[in-house]
C-alpha cells in the first residue's frame, strides 16, 4: 500500500504492554503519525517511552488493544510478515548497537544484504550514505576504534541506507557531544524533508525547545499530552468525546 | 569488493573451538565401528559359504579298536556316493584329526593310542534334499554313524556375528546422539553469545532462514572438515590392522579387505556427520528464534 493510500504510517488504539511476569509498562496509548511527519516523545525515565518504541519497531506486540503500522494490524499480522514491515522500519539507539566485529561500512551495508540487495548497489549506497553523515574516510574502521559521535552516525547511516519510512529514534544524541547532537537532528529533518516519518524520543528539553516539531508526552506509561509545542510548554488536550484516537496538531501560530 | 564478513563471529566461541575434536574423535569411532560390521558380516559370511553344501559324517571306531573297519568305511563311502544328490564323500586322514586335536592332548600321544572316530567330509548340491535321504540310509547301514552338519557351530558364528554388529550399530547411534546432543549444547551456548547481534539482525529485518544461515554455513563446514580428519585417521587405523593381521598364521577376522562398496559407505560418514550438524543446529537456532521472537 503506497503512502497516498495510507497517511497514517502509525496509529495506536487503546495499546497496553505488559511483559510477563510484570505489570502494565504502557496502558490506554491511543495516538496516531502521520506519514512524513515529525515528533519528539518526551517523558521521564521510566514512563514506558523505550516500550512504546519497542512496539512500533516490532520487537514486542502489543497485550491488548490495536496497533497498526503502515495500515496492517500488527496484532493479527503473521511472523513471517514482520521482517517485511521491520524492513521499512529505521532504528537509532542510543548505545549504537553496531555489530563490533564488523566495519562502519559492513554495518552500514546490513540492511541492504540482509535484504539480498546485489553487491554492487550495497556499495554504491553504503558509500553514499557515508558520504552523507561525513564518514567516508571511516568506511573501514571497526566501532571501537570510532568516537562515539562517529558511531552514531554510524548507526544513523545504517538505520536509514533502505529508505526507511518511519525512522525511530531512542536518545540518540544521549551518548554524543552537543556538535554531534546538531548533526544528527540535522540528518534527522532532511529525511523528514524527503518524506520519511520520524519520532525521537528523549528526555533532552533543550532539544525539544530547539526544534520546531510536535511532542508526544509519556508518564507512567501513559500518553500525558498528544498535540505538539513548539516551545517548553506542552499543550495538553483532553482526549475526545467520540473516542477517535487523538493526533498532534501543529500548535496554532 | 572485499569478502563479505560473516555478520556473527562464530570463529570466535570458546566451544566452536571444542566441538570439531569431538566431532572428529566421534567420526573415527563411527568409521571404525562401521567397518567392524563390514569386516564381521563379511568374515562369518565367508565361513557360513564355505560350510554350504558340506557336513560331516563321524564313525566311531569299531570295536574301540583304532585303526579298525577300513573295510566297512570305504562301504560307507560307496554308500554315501550312490545317494542321489552327493558331489563328494572323501575321508579325513587321521593325522589331520590328530592336527586338530594335539593343542589338547600331551605330548607324545599317537593317534592309535586313542579311539578316534573316523570323519568323512561329505560335499553335496542340496542340504535340504540329499540330508533326509542320507541320514536314512545312513540309519539303515550303520546306525552307529552320525551325520554333524554343523548346525550348532553356525548358529554360534551367526550369534556371535549379530551381537558384534548390534553393538556396533549401537556405538553409530550412540555416536549419531552424542554428536547431536553436542550441537545443540554449542548451538545454545553460541546464540547466547550472539544474543545481541541476534537482536540487531532481527530489528534490521532478518528473517530466521537468515540468522540460521549464519550458524548453518559454519556447522557444516566445521563438521565435515573435522569430519574428513576423523575419517583419514580411522582409514590409517584400519589398513595398518589389516596389515598387522595379515602377518598372522591362518585366517583372522582380517582375512580379507574391506570391499569397495564398504569404503564407499565408509567415506560417506563425515559428510552424513556434518549434514546432522547443519540440521541440528539449523532446528536449534530456529526453535530458539521462534521462543524469542
Amino acid at each position: 500500500m503506497d503512502r497516498a493510500e495510507t497517511p497514517r504510517v502509525v496509529a495506536f488504539d487503546g495499546v497496553g504492554l505488559g511483559y510477563p511476569g510484570g505489570t502494565e509498562v504502557l496502558h490506554d496509548v491511543t495516538f496516531s503519525l502521520d506519514s512524513g511527519s515529525f515528533h519528539f516523545l518526551t517523558g521521564p525515565s521510566g514512563a514506558g517511552k523505550t516500550s512504546l518504541l519497542r512496539l512500533m519497531y516490532l520487537a514486542v506486540r502489543p497485550t491488548r488493544g490495536t496497533l497498526t503500522l503502515f495500515g496492517q494490524d500488527i496484532t493479527r499480522t503473521s511472523r513471517r510478515r514482520l521482517p517485511d514491515l521491520r524492513r521499512r522500519i529505521g532504528v537509532v539507539f542510543q548505545d549504537f548497537r553496531l555489530i563490533r566485529h564488523l566495519s562502519a561500512f559492513d554495518n552500514v551495508a546490513l540492511p541492504l544484504r540482509i535484504a539480498g540487495a546485489p553487491d554492487a548497489d550495497v556499495r554504491r549506497n553504503v558509500c553514499e550514505l557515508l558520504q552523507w553523515v561525513g564518514l567516508e574516510a571511516q568506511s573501514g574502521m571497526a566501532p571501537a576504534t570510532l568516537s562515539g559521535g562517529q558511531q552514531q552516525l554510524v548507526a544513523v547511516a545504517r538505520a536509514v541506507i533502505a529508505r526507511p519510512r518511519l525512522l525511530l529514534a531512542d536518545e540518540p544524541t544521549g551518548n554524543v557531544d552537543e556538535r554531534v547532537a546538531r548533526r544528527l537532528m540535522y540528518l534527522f529533518e532532511e529525511l523528514n524533508r524527503l518524506g520519511t516519518t520520524v519520532l525521537v524520543a528523549t528526555h533532552d528539553e533543550g532539544l525539544v525547545r530547539r526544534y520546531r516539531h510536535p511532542r508526544l508526552a509519556l508518564k507512567d506509561g501513559a500518553l500525558a499530552a498528544l498535540p505538539a509545542v513548539r516551545t517548553a510548554e506542552t499543550v495538553t488536550v483532553p482526549p475526545r468525546a467520540d473516542g477517535t484516537p487523538l493526533r498532534p496538531q501543529p500548535v496554532p501560530g | 569488493m572485499p569478502r563479505r564478513p560473516s555478520e556473527l563471529a562464530l570463529y570466535r566461541d570458546p566451544m566452536e573451538r571444542f566441538l570439531p575434536w569431538l566431532v572428529g574423535f566421534l567420526v573415527y569411532i563411527a568409521v571404525l565401528a562401521s567397518a567392524a560390521v563390514f569386516i564381521v558380516h563379511g568374515v562369518t559370511g565367508k565361513w557360513e559359504d564355505g560350510l554350504d553344501g558340506r557336513f560331516t559324517v563321524q564313525v566311531p571306531a569299531a570295536d574301540g579298536i583304532p585303526g579298525a573297519g577300513e573295510s566297512r568305511l570305504q562301504d560307507l563311502i560307496d554308500l554315501i556316493e550312490k545317494t542321489p544328490g552327493v558331489r563328494r564323500a572323501t575321508v579325513i586322514p587321521e593325522d589331520a584329526v590328530m592336527d586338530l586335536l594335539r593343542p589338547w592332548l600331551v605330548e607324545g600321544v599317537a593317534a592309535d593310542d586313542l579311539p578316534l572316530p573316523r570323519l568323512i567330509d561329505v560335499e553335496v548340491a542340496d542340504p535340504a534334499t540329499v540330508l533326509p535321504i542320507l541320514s536314512a540310509r545312513l540309519a539303515d547301514a550303520m546306525p552307529e554313524a552320525a551325520i554333524d552338519d554343523h548346525g550348532a557351530w553356525r548358529a554360534s558364528v551367526r550369534r556371535l556375528g549379530g551381537a558384534i554388529e548390534v553393538i556396533a550399530v549401537a556405538v553409530v547411534i550412540g555416536i549419531i546422539i552424542v554428536t547431536a546432543g553436542a550441537v545443540v549444547v554449542t548451538t545454545l551456548s553460541a546464540v547466547s553469545i550472539h544474543r545481541e547481534e541476534i537482536d540487531i539482525l532481527h530489528t534490521i529485518g532478518a528473517r530466521h532462514g537468515y540468522v540460521a544461515r549464519q550458524f548453518a554455513g559454519r556447522a557444516f563446514g566445521s563438521g565435515l572438515a573435522s569430519g574428513l580428519i576423523g575419517y583419514a585417521c580411522a582409514a590409517v587405523s584400519l589398513v595398518a590392522l589389516y596389515h598387522l593381521a595379515a602377518r598372522l598364521p591362518g585366517e583372522t577376522m582380517f582375512g580379507g579387505s574391506l570391499p569397495g562398496l564398504a569404503w564407499v559407505i565408509l567415506s560417506a560418514i563425515p559428510l552424513t556427520v556434518a549434514a546432522l550438524m547443519l540440521v541440528t543446529t539449523v532446528a536449534t537456532v530456529l526453535r530458539w528464534l521462534a521462543r524469542r521472537y
